[in-house]
């Protein structure tokens, strides 16, 4: 874990999360607890270079809304939250 | 000369029937499938080119009312009617077809350009304005000649087609939807089984391209002969149809590029006649209005899933499901059985689409925490004894295609062990790999849940099997009936879901494996399922939109009575 050690102590009102595609794109993110996870789903898509709509956030399994907050969700420091790319199906022959 | 080429044409259109007979039964074989060869529709869609448009909606109609009532009580189910019924509607969808190249034709020399401009801004501005402005100049010019001419259906037909020329005209369908009512009244899986069925017979009878370019042109000469028995000079320009049915063609598939390239050459000679009428569809099932997006089964319940209104879109024809319709109908599934007496479903555990991926990640992670990581994807389950359950289901989605994985998990009194189920309609997933992964999570699983001694005590699980879990789960060698084309994986996996929930006894035992087999449903139930998932999704943004509505007025009325 790349990250953890660099950084200063993450002040209580904080934590830091990370945001996960896929295809392993991972991006770090700290936040405010009271803050609502929109913004960061909106940086996580920006950083990417992908329109918000295209990701589905699952925080274990669970799709976050985008007015939730950590607090909400309960999320504490180090956790991941799953950035979905929809799935399609239809095999080509 | 009109009846010599109705009789080349009587030799084609046979061998393309069979085909299409046969590609609606499950590989041939099985006793259905006799049958209905037997009763194969040939010599009735002969006769039926003779008729006028009024007399064939006449007997459209006539069948479908005993389909209801006759159908259930015939030794074959109906099935023959069904056929025929079929039959009735593709020499309707033909003359569509044959119709809409002379629509076209007019549309490019007169009015053309200037109306379709008019739809199409207005529909992007998608007020009720738009709405009478297309009527007014588009419909207008159709509705009229449509009454007058002998036959009535000929220029909606043609309109709906016009329609299928491009997406940005869904809007000019709209209207034509209203003005040919009979035709749009009809039940809607009804038409969906059909064009269902065709698409079937499509690619079957594509199987060689030669042949199915064949029947093109064949086809094509008939429908002049017989259309002008009707109207010689909208007739006419019948040569205008095959490029635009080329372009037509280009157009659907746009959508989605993937399928473009699968579609290449083989598909969509073929496939031509059943699609106007199903795209058609789309246009006439999304009312104006909806909420962008809505969640079932409610934005509070925690596991909630969103469904989009452009999700709606994949579960067109040949479309390939997404994920979000996919956890949708997952979940109605599961909301519906609950409501219901069902108990097994109570006794079933539904993974979303997603989690086979975590799953993956879960049991190949190589680090030194991978105890530490397995706690944390458990997490995905969390306040779910999978143990507990009878059966677990686990979407699969890789490589573009979704498969589906039934964990069984047996009462006390079986000894027989977990019986691990992978249901793929089109074999093309790695059954052993799959199978492997799940393994591996069930063994993680129980590795976790065996440190504490007591969890066992009251488990539903034989003792024995427990002790020896891991040599305990098997795979099941069983057969389910497979796709006949390229799009319909989504549905398949729905359906197996579905039926699996309806028919499986509270716990599987190995002799319940029966069940499944080739025959098991026939393809084209699984695929009429789009309509009925369609269905489904457009009332629940309906009823949000109602709900949005009085949660309004509610604010409204709060407002007002705070100054008091």
């Amino acid at each position: 874990m790349p990250t953890s050690d660099k950084k200063p102590p993450v002040p209580s009102s904080h934590i830091t999360i990370k945001l996960k595609s896929q295809d392993d794109i991972s991006v770090y993110f700290r936040i405010k607890k009271d803050v609502e996870l929109h913004k960061v789903m909106q940086a996580y898509s920006d950083k990417v270079g992908q329109e918000m709509s295209t990701f589905r956030f699952l925080f274990d399994g669970v799709r976050i809304k985008p007015n939730q907050t950590p607090n909400e969700l309960e999320l504490e420091d180090g956790d991941e939250i799953d950035a979905f790319v929809s799935q399609t199906s239809g095999f080509s022959f | 000369m009109k009846k010599k080429e109705v009789d080349v044409d009587s030799s084609q259109k046979k061998e393309f029937e069979i085909d299409w007979a046969s590609a609606m039964n499950e590989d041939g074989d099985g006793k259905v499938e006799l049958e209905i060869v037997s009763h194969s529709p040939p010599p009735q869609t002969e006769s039926y080119k003779s008729l006028t448009d009024r007399v064939l909606d006449e007997k459209i109609e006539r069948s479908k009312a005993n389909l209801i009532t006759l159908g259930p009580n015939l030794p074959d189910n109906g099935e023959r009617i069904r056929l025929n019924l079929a039959s009735l509607e593709e020499e309707k969808l033909r003359r569509a077809k044959e119709g809409a190249a002379n629509a076209k034709y007019i549309h490019s020399t007169s009015s053309g350009p200037n109306v379709f401009a008019q739809g199409n801004t207005a529909s992007k501005q998608g007020n009720s304005d738009s709405k009478e402005v297309r009527r007014s100049t588009f419909a207008a010019v159709f509705s009229k000649p449509k009454t007058e001419i002998l036959s009535p259906k000929a220029f909606s037909k043609e309109l709906e087609d016009l329609g299928c020329g491009s997406r940005k005209q869904k809007a000019d369908r709209k209207t034509v939807t209203r003005s040919s009512n009979e035709w749009r009244m009809l039940p809607v899986i009804d038409k969906a089984e059909h064009s269902e069925k065709k698409f079937y017979s499509g690619v079957k009878g594509s199987k060689g391209n030669q042949i199915s370019k064949e029947s093109y042109g064949k086809r094509k000469a008939k429908e002049s002969s017989s259309y002008s028995l009707l109207d010689e000079d909208d007739n006419e320009p019948i040569g205008h149809e095959t490029p635009r049915e080329w372009s037509w063609e280009e157009v659907p598939s746009s959508s989605s590029r993937r399928r473009k390239k699968s579609d290449g050459t083989v598909i969509y000679l073929d496939e031509e006649e059943p699609q106007p009428s199903t795209v058609a569809e789309q246009a006439d099932e999304l009312p104006e209005g909806l909420p962008e997006d809505i969640c079932y089964p409610s934005s509070d319940d925690p596991n909630f899933v969103q469904v989009c209104l452009k999700d709606l879109e994949c579960l067109a024809p040949r479309e390939f499901l997404t994920s979000p319709v996919m956890n949708f109908y997952i979940r109605f599934l599961q909301q519906q059985h609950v409501s219901s007496s069902n108990q097994i479903s109570a006794n079933c555990h539904f993974f979303n689409t997603y989690f086979y991926k975590k799953l993956n990640e879960a049991v190949t992670y190589k680090g030194d925490d991978k105890d530490a990581f397995f706690v944390k994807f458990r997490r995905w389950w969390k306040g779910v004894d999978l143990f507990r359950k009878a059966y677990i289901f686990i979407p699969i989605h890789e490589d573009l295609h979704w498969s589906l994985v039934i964990v069984c998990i047996p009462d006390k009194e079986d000894e027989s062990g977990l019986t691990i189920l992978h249901l793929d309609s089109l074999g093309l997933h790695s059954r052993r790999s799959i199978v492997e992964n799940v393994k591996r999570f069930l063994k993680d699983e129980w590795n976790y849940l065996k440190q504490d001694d007591d969890y066992s005590l009251d488990l539903p699980i034989s003792e024995k099997i427990w002790r020896n879990f891991p040599r305990r789960i098997s795979e099941a060698d069983i057969q389910v009936p497979q796709q006949k084309n390229d799009f319909d994986c989504g549905p398949f996996v729905l359906f197996f879901t579905e039926r699996f929930i309806e028919e499986a006894p509270q716990r599987l035992k190995r002799k319940d494996l029966r069940m499944f087999d080739k025959q098991w449903f026939r393809p084209d139930e699984a695929s009429a399922l789009r309509i009925k998932i369609r269905n489904t999704l457009i009332d629940l943004f309906r009823v949000s939109n109602q709900k949005d509505c009085q949660n309004d007025q509610a604010d409204l009325t709060c407002i007002e009575a705070k100054p008091i």
